[in-house]
């Protein structure tokens, strides 16, 4: 560990995930003497690339990056730091029981031929119901870059806000912008029966309203998650699928990079177990190590509920504030999977083999056969337990990037679906670990018969593992469940919702602020504006 | 559904008129003679039982007992050491009085601290919430744990006379085990009377047992049960605060003016900054360092022959309710509205009509000229009232 620096640090991140690496960044951009703190031997947390038994290299949580918001890219200047991005030309393809498949692609045209198949009129839909959700999540895209406005006596910054969404509502042809509160609550089976007829259609769509949620496709709400998702990115419809060349990984090397080039000091097994305080104001954070380390701004990347009531003193929070951080809703309801595998696995549906590989390539959809499909899948979680048919998102990276499995060969992620941080029988042990495991494949295996034999290497990540990798609190992925009622200024409670935190000094950064979770750097990019007006103020 | 204290069996028979109130769910006398004068008399007199078993009481036990207090109480629970009681507010995290009530540290039991806290509301969950991290078990024994107050010049006597053993050297709020016809109790030299007193804290079911007992020793000393009424007529020459009627809990009030700081409350004296944190002390520094709170409890003076006045005004012969009043009054300076007046009594001993008043800073100092709004016959006047020093009543013997 190194001795204190010859200045004083102006500013400490908590945890180097990727938002934490993106608060660095513009910190160390602004002129402050920036220090990022990570746990972990690595940066980027959930944002990783890690190494499987068998050498072979996949993601960590996350797998695809398209919802990273352009503007910290450029920003940024990641392309300079080594961040290459490929989006291929699919986007989802979603196996069906009868041998077919609904696949959707970037380009919206193609995706209404192949719906076609499935329905006349659902083609027809296709083109209408893409520009709807992009005008729609363009608009949640404006408030996603605003900070949310203050719940109590709002000042000339809120009326600021106020009005440039006012502008963006405007921009809302009159349809949509009618269409907007009323589809915010829809549930996501109500919203894509709106405009298609198929089952496997709506399914492939709704899916994404789901993921990382504990929400099922008739809860309420999802019609917002579904266009957060598609919001700030060139999604659509069809939704994001985007690789960094080298795993997610390569992304947060180069916002490491990109936090280095601005003069910001990142220091890996660094664990903070406490913030400082006197008299209500931060004075700086306390390594696992004994080592205090003194700073008058503190951004935490780590999610609320961690942040309040592990990091703060209990009579700096309060007991009101307590009890209300301790409501945060974290239900944990993903678990990962990752594959070795010795060749491309052969999935009937996604035809010859030249087909194939170009099907392959985007998000691999199990599961999306039908809402009710989604929905019970969701409803054995709700009791603690684990659908027969689990929801699985796939990817196998190594179609796009060879590099990952160097010795020939493939790997496969898998992002499944609605398995429950809390069992209703038994717990997280070994066994159910590799129960699982064999769950996903067998999973797998109805869609893509003989992968098992394929499997060269496998690792089970449960909720509970996320949780105890990540830091993740309840295993969730989004920091805080991406609910109606943790949304804009309710994320992450009712009157903290402008990043600061109840301690002068202290801020969130990570998603469980507005505008909440994904691999975004967003939460971050909107709070060091809080924190440089902040700053300003005070001088 | 009202119910009554563990001393029912006893007081519930001497309740000639039955005149009963309600406090926190339980059978509380207002009086049991016809008079509640005559229990006054015994309180300031020679020596009274008040049952104060409708208090809530609560059990702080474990090695962080005294860190709990410590984060809760405006004090420095440091220096409650065992055998010690502190009377404190706590405060929420604005700084605003939540309750009061008396401290005790009770001994130490197999290593763990033992504390006894009352109050007049519901605490438990406050308690608990703020116990995060402690390791402290808090107890609602509310109901497993009887109080009669022994309050009166000759309570010590009557005290002695129970327990066989002599409590000259029991001073002033602290507290020691003792037994009372064989039965375990604790006693603290505490009260609500501003007078020579003990309270007694019994296990409910030996109750009648004390009770009998301390009639029985009281018996010769002229020994009277005595009710809320009597018992609002001393605390207001004592100076005591009593809430919901000169203040306002945090947790009740609905206006921002409803809620009150320590400062506010005449309270300012028990309020420690200095030594650690607790809850609600960043607001009380905030505030201090803003030039304090612009308004004060104080005690008034209302002049008697001016109330005379009113009531020969309208042909009447004057009178002085014996009961203390708790309906709040304005009070006025050159015309305008200062403040106003929370609790307001005649005290027999002192002859004087006395009020508890919240008024504004600037008119809070000793020997301020007021008027306060004086009502005879529904129709509206005003008198003299001057601020004095508190409490009203403050005898050598309260302390000795």
């Amino acid at each position: 560990m190194s001795s204190q620096p010859s200045a004083p640090y102006e500013a400490i991140v908590i945890g180097g995930g990727h938002n934490g690496l993106v608060a660095g960044a513009y910190l160390a951009k602004a002129g402050l003497r920036t220090l990022v703190l990570e746990k972990r031997p690595t940066v980027g947390g959930t944002v990783e690339t890690r190494r499987l038994a068998d050498g072979k290299r996949v993601p960590g949580l996350f797998h695809t990056v398209g919802r990273l918001r352009p503007s910290v890219a450029r920003e940024l200047g990641l392309r300079g730091h080594g961040l290459a991005l490929v989006a291929p030309e699919v986007r989802a393809f979603a196996p069906q029981p009868d041998g077919r498949a609904v696949t959707l692609w970037a380009d919206p045209a193609r995706t209404a031929d192949e719906l076609r198949t499935w329905s006349a009129a659902d083609g027809t839909a296709w083109a209408g119901f893409d520009r709807h959700v992009r005008a729609l999540a363009a608009f949640i895209a404006s408030l996603n870059d605003a900070t949310p406005p203050a719940t109590s006596g709002a000042g000339l910054g809120d009326a600021i806000t106020g009005l440039l969404l006012g502008r963006a509502f405007k921009k809302l042809s009159k349809d949509d912008a009618r269409q907007l509160l009323r589809v915010l609550p829809m549930a996501i089976a109500d919203f894509v029966a709106e405009s298609f007829e198929s089952e496997p259609v709506r399914a492939a769509v709704a899916m994404r309203a789901v993921m990382f949620t504990a929400l099922g496709a008739w809860s309420m709400g999802t019609t917002a998650a579904l266009l957060a998702d598609s919001a700030g990115n060139d999604g659509g419809a069809a939704g994001q699928t985007v690789f960094a060349k080298g795993g997610p990984g390569a992304l947060a090397d180069a916002l490491a990079a990109a936090a280095r080039s601005f003069g910001a000091e990142i220091r890996t097994g660094a664990e903070v177990v406490s913030v400082a305080t006197l008299d209500g104001r931060v004075t700086g954070v306390v390594l696992a190590s004994g080592d205090e380390i003194a700073s008058p701004i503190v951004a935490s990347g780590l999610d609320p509920k961690r942040t309040l009531l592990g990091l703060l003193p209990p009579l700096e929070l309060g007991p009101n504030l307590r009890w209300r951080a301790g409501n945060i809703r974290q239900p944990g309801r993903v678990a990962r999977v990752n594959l070795g595998l010795s060749g491309l696995p052969e999935f009937p549906a996604a035809g010859g083999r030249e087909e194939a590989a170009r099907r392959l390539r985007g998000r691999i959809l199990v599961g999306a056969t039908g809402i009710d499909d989604i929905e019970r899948a969701f409803d054995a979680s709700k009791y603690g337990r684990i659908s027969d048919a689990l929801l699985l998102e796939a990817t196998i990276p190594s179609l796009v990037d060879p590099s990952l499995a160097p010795d020939g060969g493939h790997v496969m992620s898998v992002i499944a679906q609605y398995v429950p941080y809390q069992l209703a029988e038994g717990s997280w042990d070994a066994a159910a670990r590799e129960a699982l495991g064999d769950r996903v494949v067998a999973r797998l295996e109805t869609v893509a018969p003989g992968i098992a034999g394929r499997i060269t290497a496998r690792e089970v990540l449960t909720p509970l593992d996320l949780e105890s990798e990540y830091g993740l609190t309840g295993g969730h992925p989004y920091h805080q469940e991406p609910a109606l009622d943790a949304w804009f200024a309710w994320r992450p409670l009712v009157g903290y919702a402008r990043y600061r935190m109840p301690v002068e000094g202290l801020y969130l950064v990570g998603p469980g602020a507005h505008p909440g979770g994904g691999v975004t750097g967003a939460p971050a990019q909107n709070a060091v504006k809080e924190i440089l007006a902040d700053r300003r103020r005070r001088r | 559904m009202t119910v009554g204290t563990a001393f029912h069996p006893r007081t519930a028979p001497l309740n000639a008129h039955l005149q009963w109130r309600e406090w926190s769910g339980f059978f509380a006398a207002s009086a049991y003679h016809a008079s509640h004068v005559i229990e006054y008399n015994a309180i300031r007199e020679a020596a009274a039982l008040i049952d104060v078993s409708p208090l809530f009481k609560y059990e702080l036990r474990g090695p962080d007992a005294v860190r709990l207090v410590d984060r809760l109480i405006v004090r420095d629970a440091a220096k409650l050491s065992p055998g010690r009681v502190f009377y404190t507010p706590w405060c929420d995290e604005h700084g605003k009085v939540l309750d009061d009530g008396t401290i005790h540290r009770l001994d130490d039991e197999d290593g763990a601290q033992v504390v006894r806290w009352t109050a007049a509301d519901p605490q438990i969950r406050w308690l608990r919430m703020n116990a995060h991290d402690l390791d402290v078990e808090v107890r609602d024994v509310s109901e497993s744990v009887a109080a009669v107050a022994l309050q009166g010049p000759l309570s010590r006597d009557v005290l002695e006379a129970a327990t066989g053993t002599s409590f000259v050297d029991l001073r002033f709020f602290r507290r020691r085990r003792a037994t009372l016809a064989g039965i375990p109790i604790d006693v603290s030299r505490t009260g609500y009377t501003g007078d020579l007193g003990y309270e007694l804290w019994i296990p409910a079911d030996r109750a009648v047992d004390a009770w009998d007992a301390l009639v029985a020793a009281g018996e010769p000393y002229r020994i009277r049960p005595a009710g809320m009424l009597a018992l609002d007529v001393v605390r207001l020459e004592a100076g005591l605060i009593l809430i919901e009627a000169d203040y306002t809990s945090a947790v009740h009030s609905h206006i921002p003016s409803q809620n009150y700081s320590p400062y506010e409350l005449g309270l300012g004296r028990l309020v420690d900054l200095d030594a650690g944190d607790f809850i609600g002390r960043r607001a009380l520094v905030a505030e201090m360092a803003a030039g304090g709170p612009p308004r004060r409890l104080v005690g008034i003076d209302i002049d008697w022959p001016e109330i005379e006045a009113l009531y020969a005004a309208q042909g009447l012969a004057p009178y002085a309710p014996p009961t203390v009043s708790r309906a709040p009054v304005p009070v006025f300076a050159a015309g305008r509205q200062v403040g106003r007046v929370t609790s307001t009594g005649w005290s027999p001993l002192l002859k004087k009509m006395l009020g508890l008043a919240s008024v504004g800073l600037a008119h809070a100092q000793t020997g301020t000229r007021l008027a306060m709004e004086w009502t005879v016959e529904a129709r509206r006047g005003t008198v003299a009232a001057t601020v004095v020093e508190l409490p009203f009543f403050d005898p050598p013997r309260k302390r000795a």
